[in-house]
């Protein structure tokens, strides 16, 4: 126990961001570290969560302000004597069948799915970490009852789900819907991670003795059982933006997603993929960037996993 | 109800019977994601027929990787031996091809673990485990096997075992599970059984109905034990002689008797020390200060000197005997025993 | 440790006077037996044995405890030892209130545990707490340990104020023998003994009265258990602790308590001072127990008388009738079957509950 490397640490100031009440004082030389601020630490040093990060704000970026990354070309300008041409010095992805810019398109299509992806997710992680919560925590008739509705969603698969829902018409047509449609039956593999973790750390020894010492159910879940239970889900949550963004494009090839005039990546990879000996490009650059985007939530995620394991720190 | 009064000491019987295996100068490291691990730092020892050798040591002095050298389950990587002989019946195992290894080292060669309900497979029942030494290694029919697992059971002294051959492991008791580990071990007569902490799951009073039987089988069988593990009220009990292990490396061997009756090296003492005693209340325990060594950064010169308190270094050590620069080799100190310290006459007192 | 007088050894005879020498050293003020701080009464718990996944229904009850009754006065240590399966980790957690007990009472300076709740309920948890077996598994990993020992502080907010607490957390690090400036480390990159230090830290942080220690050694290695128990013992004697030290270790037990008593199956067989259960045992069940533990001194092995039990414990979802240890016992006879014996002193000078209990010494004395 003599490595001094991490007693200079705990000199180190800046950074910790103020996470916590206690980093929030001004504590002189000597200070208390927390879990949150000593992971934000580790994240800064971490390259690959460097890399996730600028892909992530590039596309984030490109979903606000898509007309800059799109060099002003408007995606709706066709002009069907260009249909299908190949990437050229001007127009670097080509184009698509109906002769529009490609780039333009690729650029604009960034919003739907980064909205479907990103909420989608969100909502699985809220309804996933909240049920699994409450039925891992408390366990009991409640867990039994949370169980079996997730039961009952997870017969119904994903795709099927969605369509019925989206059918209906319930929720309308648009980004949210279908985003809000996924959601809904693709948060039930979130929850069992989570009710797993949790009915694990309930009964550990760490959790008695915080309840020997008097601590609230609110203290004992918040303090010990979330940031243990977590980070499996985090890094189910990252590969799964990937899947939603492309199970968009499968609801739109079964006639109930995004359709045009709306401009998506699933959109484009599916109209693309009938071309796919003629035009090969049309199916390459919507996937690679859907490829780069989902790249760059999972090394945020695994970054974000390991950042919050003590163990894995050097 | 048996209530004997063994008053037979252990004799030490060292050099009693002719050697079965010599375990020569070995080396293992572990590849870990922290850097390299040294578990075991030139390890040297001989077991003979009918001997009893205790590996004394806490966790990660290397006693369990050693022996898992041995027996050729080590997880190969990160595990990797890097230098040594593990001679048995005179021929060298690390030198053999794999499937040679095997072939020597099924029949001869077993081990028990310290927990038996995980070395056991669930689904089988314990005489299909058995028996399923038999039929593996000599091809006997399933129901001859069927028959010797029986008689191992009753040799193991599980009551009621023609009844009980055919209930799964989860139906024994913690006792009886390691008594099943034992008949497994014994199914093909081993030359050699490596006990790796066999009664430390265990409750005292079903600690001393195993040791006994272990006891009474080696005595039967003549094969020679190497019993591991951290208890030395088990070594003294049961053991002949004893190689104290510390940071990979042995630091003491000798006979029980002796090496606990008069320990050569610091650590020895510092164990005998700080433990209290059942027979007496005792006063203040003398603890040995500071923590077990970090294996990936072992101390330089002698690994205990950190904790030593007969430590010499700089102007009071003797020239080429500095316990912080100069690792102390295992070394002659008096007839018999060995001690990998400068100054074991001093802790001797001879 | 660097007292020990350089040479000698245990054979020794002039070790044998370094050891009385340091017995007489550490014969500190024998701690007054104060008032009653903690009994327990009669208690029991008992489980539901439960058949089916929907409609469940009771086939029966595991009885883990018994029928137990203790004391623990201020300032003394009760040591309670038995094998695996006897109930005495249910006891340990019915008494810092994580299980609720089936029948009985626990009395905690005169006010019934089991009664409590709200406010009274959270002073007591205060003022009882708990050291775990399990170095590793009773620290949250993801928690300095600044954080860890701080923990009870924002639970019970009076003990400590806001502004001075990290400075506190170092001050208890320091007492219980870690570096203070590893106040921002996490429990892994610590040895077993220091996990425990951290953990007896955690518990020390409330001021409390009694500290319910189950196995507090039993998961280190030899060398650094030592360290423990003589922290242990620092402490009380700093702070007028009171201990119930729970474990199997007979010698353990010994060295550190005052009074102990054996558990077998639920139920408490024997109880008195170390010198009494130890040294004239009258119990069947003592005996075999005292009898069994290997000594570790050459020259005291093979002069131990062996009792060798047969069988294992029964299960305590179906106890036998009467004396729960007659199934074993070699003393058993008809009555043992149907009267269950009452834990009374039959003129051994201590309880013990056995019809035929006969005074006997096992373990040798030393010299």
């Amino acid at each position: 126990m003599s490595d001094p490397n991490l007693t200079t640490l705990g000199h180190d100031e800046a950074g910790a961001g103020g996470v916590t009440g206690a980093t929030d004082q001004p504590g002189g030389e000597a200070r208390q570290n927390s879990l949150w601020s000593d992971a934000w630490r580790q994240l800064r040093r971490n390259v690959l969560f460097w890399i996730g990060a600028v892909l992530g704000l590039l596309f984030v970026a490109m979903a606000l302000l898509p007309s800059v990354f799109a060099r002003g070309v408007d995606p709706r300008s066709c002009n069907l004597s260009n249909s299908n041409a190949e990437p050229s010095a001007e127009h670097w992805f080509g184009f698509d069948q109906q002769g529009c810019d490609y780039l333009a398109n690729v650029v604009y299509g960034a919003r739907n799915s980064l909205i479907i992806g990103l909420l989608a997710v969100v909502v699985i992680l809220v309804l996933g970490v909240l049920v699994g919560a409450i039925s891992g925590f408390y366990g009991g008739v409640t867990d039994s009852i949370l169980s079996r509705i997730a039961d009952i969603f997870y017969a119904l698969p994903l795709i099927l789900g969605a369509l019925v829902v989206l059918r209906s018409g319930i929720l309308g047509r648009g980004v949210v819907a279908v985003a809000i449609a996924l959601a809904l039956f693709g948060w039930m593999t979130a929850m069992r991670l989570v009710r797993s973790q949790v009915i694990a750390i309930k009964n550990s020894d760490y959790v008695a003795a915080a309840r020997a010492m008097g601590a609230s159910n609110t203290r004992i879940l918040v303090r010990h059982i979330m940031p243990n239970a977590v980070a499996p889900v985090l890094v189910y949550a990252t590969i799964t933006i990937g899947i939603l963004i492309a199970a968009e494009a499968t609801l739109t090839f079964l006639g109930v997603g995004l359709q045009p005039p709306a401009i998506s990546w699933g959109l484009q990879i599916n109209t693309g993929q009938s071309l796919l000996r003629t035009a090969p490009h049309a199916v390459l650059f919507p996937s690679l960037i859907l490829t780069l985007t989902v790249m760059a939530f999972v090394l945020m995620g695994d970054a974000l996993r390991d950042a919050l394991d003590p163990k894995q720190r050097s | 109800m048996s209530t004997a009064s063994s008053s037979v000491p252990t004799s030490p019987a060292r050099g009693a019977g002719t050697p079965i295996l010599e375990v020569d100068d070995l080396r293992v490291q572990f590849r870990t994601g922290s850097g390299l691990v040294n578990a075991v730092n030139g390890v040297s020892y001989t077991v003979s027929e009918g001997e009893t050798l205790a590996i004394l040591g806490e966790s990660g002095s290397g006693k369990s990787v050693s022996a898992q050298a041995i027996m050729g389950i080590l997880d190969t990587p990160p595990a990797e031996i890097t230098s040594g002989r593990i001679v048995f019946e005179g021929r060298d195992l690390l030198t053999l091809p794999e499937e040679e290894q095997r072939k020597v080292r099924g029949p001869g060669i077993s081990m028990i673990f310290q927990d038996a309900l995980s070395a056991l497979n669930p689904v089988y029942s314990v005489g299909f485990q058995i028996g399923e030494m038999f039929r593996a290694h000599r091809g006997t029919s399933r129901k001859e096997a069927k028959q010797h697992a029986v008689e191992l059971m009753e040799r193991v002294r599980i009551p009621a075992a023609k009844e009980r051959v055919n209930d799964y492991p989860h139906q024994f008791s913690g006792g009886m599970r390691q008594r099943v580990m034992i008949a497994m071990a014994l199914a093909l007569d081993p030359r050699i059984l490596i006990a790796d902490e066999p009664t430390t799951a265990l409750d005292v009073t079903v600690q001393a109905q195993v040791m006994d039987l272990l006891k009474d089988l080696q005595r039967d069988t003549g094969m020679g034990l190497i019993l591991i593990t951290h208890d030395l009220g088990v070594v003294n009990e049961v053991a002949d002689n004893v190689a104290v292990m510390y940071a990979g490396r042995i630091v003491e061997r000798g006979t029980v008797d002796e090496v606990f009756g008069n320990p050569a090296h610091p650590y020895t003492d510092g164990l005998m020390r700080s433990i209290p005693q059942v027979e007496v209340k005792g006063g203040r325990l003398q603890p040995i200060g500071g923590q077990p060594p970090n294996l990936a950064a072992i101390p330089s010169g002698c690994p205990f000197h950190p904790r030593c308190p007969k430590r010499r270094t700089g102007a009071q050590a003797a020239p080429g005997r500095d316990c912080v620069a100069d690792v102390p080799p295992l070394r002659l100190v008096v007839p018999g025993r060995q001690a990998a310290c400068h100054y074991s006459e001093e802790v001797l007192g001879v | 440790m660097s007292d020990a007088s350089s040479g000698s050894s245990a054979a020794d005879p002039s070790a044998e006077v370094d050891r009385a020498l340091a017995e007489a050293a550490a014969s500190r003020p024998t701690h007054t037996p104060g008032d009653v701080l903690l009994e327990v009464k009669d208690l029991k718990k008992h489980f539901p044995l439960t058949q089916g996944i929907v409609l469940k229904r009771t086939v029966g009850h595991v009885r883990a405890v018994d029928g137990v009754n203790l004391s623990l006065r201020r300032g003394e240590t009760v040591g309670l030892v038995g094998e695996s399966g006897c109930g005495k980790s249910t006891v340990t957690k019915m008494l810092v209130a994580l299980e609720k007990p089936t029948d009985g009472q626990i009395l905690y300076k005169g006010e019934d545990v089991t009664r409590m709740s709200g406010r009274a309920l959270k002073q007591y948890r205060r003022e009882v707490q708990i050291i775990f077996q399990d170095p590793y598994a009773s620290l949250n990993p993801r928690m300095t340990v600044g954080d860890i020992v701080a923990e009870g502080w924002s639970v019970h907010a009076d003990i400590a104020p806001r502004k001075g607490r990290l400075q506190r957390t170092q001050e208890l690090m320091e007492r219980v023998g870690l570096n203070p400036d590893f106040v921002n480390r996490y429990p892994h990159q610590f040895s077993g003994g220091q996990r425990q230090r951290i953990g007896i830290a955690r518990a020390l942080a409330l001021q409390p009265e009694v500290i319910v220690c189950d196995e507090p050694v039993s998961a280190l290695d030899v060398s650094v258990q030592a360290q423990v128990v003589n922290l242990l013992e620092d402490l009380q004697n700093d702070f007028g602790l009171s201990y119930l030290f729970i474990a199997h270790d007979l010698s353990v037990v010994r060295h550190i308590s005052d009074r102990v008593a054996v558990m077998y199956l639920g139920s408490i067989v024997e109880e008195g001072t170390d010198a009494q259960v130890y040294g004239s045992p009258a119990h069947p069940y003592t005996q075999a127990l005292l009898s069994s533990v290997p000594v570790h001194e050459p020259h005291l092995r093979g002069l131990k008388e062996r009792i060798l039990l047969q069988g294992d414990v029964p299960s305590p979802a179906n106890p036998p009738s009467g004396c729960r240890f007659r199934t074993r016992c070699w003393k058993a006879q008809d009555i043992c079957a149907t009267e269950p014996p009452a834990l009374v002193d039959r003129g051994q000078g201590h309880p013990s509950a056995c019809h035929f209990a006969e005074a006997r010494a096992v373990v040798p004395t030393e010299g």
